[in-house]
C-alpha cells in the first residue's frame, strides 16, 4: 500500500476538527442495565434469545445487516414497541436508507406519543439533517412531557446553537447543566456558545473546567485557544493550540491557527511550511489554501499564489458539505453514508488518497454499498492496485451477480492484468445482460485485440461507436 | 513656505470658536434644530426584505451659502408590495444659525421612490453639488440648477435594480467624475416571493440574503462637457459585471497609492470585493489582498464601509460593519497590496460583537490627530427577541477612540446622543455648524432622525480644507492631502460616498491636537499635480484650488 493510502487510513481518526456542538444519540444503544446483564455469560445467552437485546447488541457492534434482521424479528414479537421501531430506524439510517429511517422514527412516535425518549430520537434524526424546526418541535414536545429530561434539553440547545440562536442555546445548555452538572460535553458546548457570544471570560472558565476534568480534551484546548485569540492574547492562544497538537497531532485547525499567528509575526516561511503539512493532514480546510496563497503572493510568487487561491475556491465550494458530514461522523463514527459522501467529495476534489479510507469504511459498515465499492474500485484501479480493484468489483457482483457496470470494470482490471480470456468471459456476460452497454463493447474490442481476434475486435469497436453516437 | 503657490491660495475663516468644555460629547439636536424628519420603512408586518435596510442621509450645501444642508432619504410604500402611504425624501436647509427648515418640494428633491441612499457630487462641474438618490426601483439624479432648485436628469442612469450605496470618482482619470452604484439582490415579487419564518412558527422573519441572487452593479462613465454631461454604461468594459456580490457598502480610495481610485465593496454574506484600478479596467483582488473575508476565513454580513489611515503609516485601512456576533472588521493595509485583519488586536472585535453595525466612518471626533470610529447600530429583525434573546432591535451607536496607534477603545461617556437606543442605518459626517469638529447625522429606520452635534471636539486645534479641482472634478475627488504638524503626518483622501447609503461633508477636517499651526499641507491631485502650502494657522477652513504648474 502506498504511503498516501497509509497516511489517509491513519487520518481517519482525525475527523473531529470542527467546533460545532455535539449531538448525543438516543437511548437505542445498550443501557447500563443491559451491559450489566451481558457481563454474565449465562445471562448473555439468555438475553440473546430476546431479539430486542440481540439487535441492540449488534447495533452497538456496528453489525447493521444482522441488527436489521434482529430488529425485524423483534418487531414481529413486539409490534407495539416504539423503541424497536427507533432501533430499526437507526439501523436503516446506518445503512443509508434515510427515507425509511425517517418513516420508522415517525411511526415510533405515533405508536407511543407520550414517550419522551422517542421524541428525542426523532428530534436527533431531524437535527442530523439540519431540519431545525422539526427538531425543535420534537425536543420541546419531549420537554413538555418531562421538563427534567436532560438529553432533550441539551439537544434543544444544539438546535439553537446550529440555527444561530446563541443566547437561547446558552440558556438551554445552562438548564441541561443544572440537570446534569457532571456532563462534560454540555459544559464544553456551553463554553463554545459563550465564546461565540463574545463572553470570553465565561467561556474560558467553562472550558478550563472541561480541561481540568480531562486534560486531553483536544477540542476544549483548541476552543480555549480560540477564546484567548479573540481576546487578543495571542501568545497564550498559541500555547493552547500547541497543547491541542500535543494531544492530537492531526488537529488541522490548530495547525491553521498557529500558521495564522506565524503570519501575524511575519514568519511567512514557518506559516507556509505548517500550512502545507496541514493540507496533507486534512485537505478539506479551504482556509489552509487561502492563507498559503496569500503567503505566496506576499513572497512575490504570483503563480503559486494564484494556484493556491484557485484551490481555495474549489475546496470552499465543498467545505460546508465536508463540515456537515464530519460533524455527522463525530456524532456517529459508524455513519456509513457520511463516510461515503466524504469519500465522494474528496474524490471530486482530487484528494483520492483521503477519499479511499472513507470508502473503505463505508463498505465495512455496509458491505453491499455498491457506489462506495464502485468508487473504491475505481481509485484502486487508477492508482494501479489492480487486485484490490478487482476485489471491490467482485464484491459488488457477489451482492448482485447481474451488475453490468461492475462486470465491465472487472473486465478492465483483467485486461490490465493481461488476463484477456477472463475479461472476454466477463464482458460477454455483461453484453448478454445489456447489449446497449457501450463500455462493455469497447472492453471486448480491446480484449479481442489482445488475443488477436481482429474481426471481432472491430465488430465490437463499431458497436461501441454506434452506441456512443446514439447516446450523443 | 513655497511662495510659488501663495497666489493660488484663498483662505477664509469660517469659525475659530473654541469651547471651554474639556470633554467631547454628542448631543442630539435634531428636534431643537427644526429637523422633524421621521423615517417610514413602510413595514406592515409582512416583513418584506427592503423594509429592514433603512435609508441614508446626505450633507449637501445645496444653495452654496457655506452652511451645509441635510437631505434625508425616506422609504414608504414599496412598489408592487405594500399599499401604505407614499412618503417623500426630505431636504432641510441650514440657516447657518443652528436651525433647519424643510424645503423639499421647493427644491424639487422630494422623490417618492422607496429610498435607500443619497450621494453628493458635482457631476456637471458647475460648482454646485448635485444629488443622486438610490431606490428599491429606479434611481434619480437631481441636477443642481444653482438657483435653489434641482431638476430630474435621471435618463440613462436610473438603473432600476435595488440600488444601495453609490459613489462618485474619476475612475478613468479623464477629469470628470464617474458614478458607481452598488446593487444588492434580486428580490422577486408576486408568486416568486420568498418568505421566511421564525423557526417552525408562523411568525415571519426578514429573509437571509443568501436566499437571493446578487444584482449587477453599475458604473456610469461621465462623457464630460463635450457630451453635454451624458453617461455611458461602463460596467462591463471596466470588469464590474459580476453578480457575485450583494453590495451594501461602497467606497472609492487609492489603497495602492498608484494615483487612481480603487473600489472596495462591502457585501452581505458573500465575500467583500476589492477592485484594483488598472487604468483601463478594474481587477478583483479581494481574496488575494486579504480583504474579502475575516481573519478566520469567514464571509461576513458587510453593511457599511470606510477607508482611512488609522495607524499613521500613510496607507488606507478599511473598516467594515457587520452582523451582530460577527464583530466589525478592521483591515490594516500592510502595503504592497496586502491587508491584515487587525480586528482583534485593534480592540474592535470585543467592543463590536454585541452590535449590528450599519453606517460607519473614520472621524477625528476629538481633534487629537488620529482617526476614531463612529458606528451606527441597529438590528435587522424587529422581532429579534424571538430569535435571539440577547439582542434588541434598537441599539446604541458607538464611538471608538483611537489610542494613537491604530488600536481602539469604546468611549464610555460620549454624551446623551450616544445613549439613545435607535434602529440606526445611514450615518453621515460633517461639521454642519462650522465650529471645527465633526457632527453626525443618522437616519433611524422607522423613527425620528438624529443630528448629533459634537460639543467640545473643537477644544483642540483643527484645520478644515476645501479642495477645488481645476477641471471638471471640481471637488478634487481622489486627491490625497497630507498634513504635517510637528512630527505627525496625517493623510486623508477626498472622496464622495462611503459609510452606508450616505454622503458626507465635501471638506476634509484635520485635528491638530495642541498645535496652533500646520507646518505643511501637500495636495496630490488626481490629475497628478502636487501643491504644497506651509505654515498655516489652525482653527480655520482653507480653500485650496488646483493650479496648472508652470
Amino acid at each position: 500500500m502506498t504511503y498516501g493510502i497509509i497516511l489517509c487510513a491513519a487520518l481517519l481518526v482525525a475527523c473531529g476538527t470542527s467546533n460545532e456542538p455535539e449531538v448525543n444519540e438516543p437511548s437505542v444503544s445498550l443501557s447500563q442495565g443491559d451491559l450489566q446483564q451481558l457481563k454474565q455469560p449465562r445471562a448473555v445467552e439468555e438475553a440473546m434469545r430476546d431479539p430486542r437485546l440481540r439487535a441492540r447488541a449488534l447495533l452497538a457492534q456496528s453489525k447493521y445487516t444482522e441488527a436489521l434482521r434482529a430488529f425485524e424479528e423483534a418487531r414481529q414479537q413486539h409490534p407495539e414497541s416504539g423503541e424497536v421501531l427507533v432501533g430499526l430506524g437507526r439501523t436503516h439510517l446506518a445503512l443509508g436508507d434515510v427515507k425509511r429511517a425517517g418513516q420508522l422514527y415517525e411511526m415510533a412516535v405515533a405508536l407511543e406519543p407520550n414517550n419522551p425518549s422517542l421524541q428525542v430520537g426523532l428530534g436527533i434524526f431531524h437535527l442530523k439533517f439540519n431540519r431545525y424546526g422539526e427538531a425543535e418541535t420534537a425536543f420541546r414536545t419531549a420537554l413538555g412531557m418531562d421538563s427534567t429530561y436532560a438529553a432533550a434539553r441539551r439537544n434543544l440547545a444544539a438546535v439553537y446553537s446550529k440555527g444561530g440562536r446563541l443566547s437561547d442555546a446558552a440558556r438551554e445548555y445552562e438548564r441541561a447543566l443544572s440537570l446534569q452538572p457532571n456532563d462534560l460535553n454540555t459544559r464544553f458546548n456551553l463554553g463554545l456558545v459563550r465564546n461565540h457570544l463574545g463572553q470570553y471570560e465565561q467561556a474560558n472558565k467553562l472550558l478550563n473546567e472541561v480541561v481540568a476534568e480531562n486534560p486531553r480534551h483536544a477540542r476544549a484546548l483548541y476552543a480555549l485557544g480560540e477564546a484567548l485569540l479573540n481576546e487578543g492574547k495571542e501568545a497564550d492562544a498559541r500555547g493552547y493550540f500547541e497543547q491541542t497538537l500535543e494531544v492530537d497531532t492531526t488537529y488541522a485547525q490548530a495547525h491553521v491557527q498557529i500558521a495564522r499567528l506565524d503570519m501575524r509575526d511575519n514568519d511567512l516561511a514557518a506559516a507556509a511550511q505548517r500550512l502545507r503539512r496541514t493540507i496533507l493532514i486534512e485537505p478539506g480546510i479551504a482556509e489552509s489554501f487561502r492563507l498559503l496563497g496569500q503567503i505566496y503572493l506576499r513572497q512575490g510568487r504570483e503563480s503559486a499564489g494564484e494556484k493556491s487561491l484557485e484551490a481555495y475556491e474549489k475546496v470552499k465550494s465543498f467545505e460546508k458539505e465536508i463540515d456537515y458530514f464530519r460533524e455527522r461522523l463525530r456524532a456517529d463514527p459508524d455513519d456509513g453514508e457520511a463516510h461515503y459522501n466524504l469519500g465522494f467529495i474528496y474524490g471530486r476534489l482530487g484528494f483520492t488518497g483521503v477519499a479511499l479510507p472513507h470508502y473503505v469504511r463505508a463498505v465495512t459498515i455496509n458491505p453491499s454499498h455498491v457506489q462506495a465499492l464502485n468508487n473504491m474500485g475505481n481509485i484502486y484501479f487508477r492508482t494501479g492496485y489492480l487486485d484490490q480493484a478487482a476485489a471491490a468489483y467482485e464484491q459488488i457482483l457477489n451482492n448482485d451477480g447481474e451488475h453490468v457496470p461492475a462486470m465491465t470494470l472487472l473486465a478492465q482490471v483483467y485486461l490490465s492484468q493481461q488476463r484477456p480470456q477472463e475479461a472476454i468471459s466477463a464482458l460477454k456476460k455483461a453484453i448478454s445482460l445489456d447489449d446497449t452497454w457501450g463500455a462493455a463493447h469497447q472492453g471486448l474490442a480491446q480484449a479481442y485485440k489482445q488475443v488477436g481476434e481482429v474481426a471481432l475486435s472491430e465488430e465490437h469497436r463499431n458497436r461501441a461507436l454506434q452506441l456512443k453516437g446514439e447516446n450523443q | 513656505m513655497n511662495q510659488l503657490f501663495w497666489p493660488c491660495l484663498a483662505i477664509w475663516t469660517f469659525s475659530t470658536v473654541l469651547h471651554a468644555q474639556s470633554e467631547t460629547v454628542f448631543v442630539d439636536v435634531a428636534t431643537q434644530s427644526g429637523i422633524d424628519f421621521v423615517h417610514d420603512n413602510g413595514a406592515q408586518g409582512m416583513r418584506y426584505l427592503p423594509e429592514t435596510y433603512g435609508s441614508g442621509v446626505a450633507f449637501i450645501d445645496a444653495d452654496m451659502d457655506g452652511s451645509i444642508d441635510l437631505y434625508w432619504v425616506n422609504g414608504g410604500r414599496i412598489p408592487g408590495l405594500t399599499d401604505g402611504p407614499i412618503v417623500a425624501n426630505a431636504f432641510y436647509r441650514n440657516s447657518g444659525q443652528g436651525s433647519f427648515t424643510e424645503h423639499s418640494a421647493e427644491y424639487g428633491v422630494d422623490d417618492t421612490g422607496y429610498g435607500m441612499g443619497a450621494l453628493v457630487g458635482d457631476y456637471d462641474a458647475d460648482g454646485s453639488p448635485d444629488l443622486y438618490v438610490t431606490n428599491f426601483g429606479p434611481n434619480v439624479m437631481y441636477r443642481n440648477e444653482r438657483n435653489g432648485t434641482f431638476v430630474d436628469v435621471s435618463d440613462g442612469i436610473d438603473d432600476a435594480g435595488w440600488g444601495t450605496s453609490a459613489a462618485f470618482a474619476d475612475v478613468d482619470l479623464d477629469g470628470d467624475i464617474d458614478l458607481f452604484i452598488g446593487n444588492y439582490v434580486f428580490y422577486p415579487l408576486g408568486d416568486d416571493m420568498v418568505q421566511c419564518w421564525v423557526g417552525n412558527s408562523r411568525e415571519r422573519l426578514y429573509c437571509d440574503p443568501r436566499k437571493f441572487a446578487g444584482q449587477m452593479n453599475r458604473l456610469y462613465l461621465n462623457g464630460g462637457a463635450d457630451s453635454g454631461w451624458t453617461w455611458t454604461d461602463g460596467t462591463r468594459d471596466w470588469g464590474l459585471e459580476s453578480t457575485d456580490g450583494k453590495e451594501l457598502g461602497v467606497i472609492f480610495g487609492d489603497y495602492d497609492n498608484d494615483g487612481d481610485p480603487d473600489l472596495y465593496l462591502a457585501n452581505d454574506m458573500v465575500p467583500n470585493m476589492l477592485y484594483r484600478n488598472d487604468g483601463q479596467r478594474f481587477i478583483e483582488r479581494g481574496l488575494a489582498s486579504g480583504t474579502s473575508l475575516n481573519d478566520e476565513g469567514s464571509v461576513e454580513a458587510g453593511m457599511g464601509v470606510d477607508m482611512g489611515d488609522v495607524d499613521g503609516d500613510g496607507l488606507q485601512d478599511f473598516f467594515v460593519t457587520n452582523f451582530q456576533w460577527e464583530s466589525n472588521t478592521l483591515y490594516r493595509n500592510a502595503g504592497h497590496g496586502f491587508f491584515i485583519d487587525s480586528t482583534v488586536p485593534s480592540g474592535v472585535h470585543k467592543v463590536s460583537m454585541a452590535y449590528l453595525g450599519f453606517g460607519a466612518g473614520f472621524i477625528d471626533y476629538d481633534n487629537d490627530g488620529d482617526l476614531d470610529i463612529f458606528v451606527a447600530n441597529g438590528h435587522v429583525y424587529d422581532n429579534v427577541e424571538k430569535v435571539d434573546h440577547a439582542s434588541s432591535y434598537p441599539q446604541r451607536n458607538q464611538l471608538l477612540t483611537n489610542r494613537g496607534d491604530g488600536t481602539f477603545t469604546e468611549v464610555a461617556q460620549a454624551g446623551p446622543g450616544l445613549d439613545l437606543l435607535r434602529v440606526s442605518r445611514g450615518a453621515a459626517f460633517a461639521d454642519y455648524d462650522g465650529d471645527g469638529d465633526t457632527d453626525v447625522a443618522i437616519n433611524n429606520s422607522g423613527g425620528p432622525a438624529a443630528l448629533l452635534r459634537n460639543d467640545g471636539g473643537n477644544t483642540k486645534g483643527w484645520l478644515g480644507i476645501e479642495l477645488v479641482g481645476l477641471g471638471a472634478n471640481t471637488n478634487g475627488l481622489g486627491a490625497e492631502v497630507e498634513v504635517v504638524v510637528g512630527k505627525r503626518t496625517m493623510v486623508r483622501q477626498m472622496r464622495s460616498g462611503g459609510s452606508y447609503l450616505s454622503s458626507h461633508d465635501m471638506r476634509l477636517l484635520f485635528g491638530l491636537d495642541t498645535a496652533q499651526k500646520v507646518d505643511r499641507v501637500t495636495v496630490r491631485w488626481s490629475s497628478g499635480k502636487k501643491q504644497t502650502l506651509e505654515q498655516i494657522a489652525a482653527n480655520q477652513y482653507v480653500k485650496i484650488e488646483e493650479r496648472d504648474l508652470p
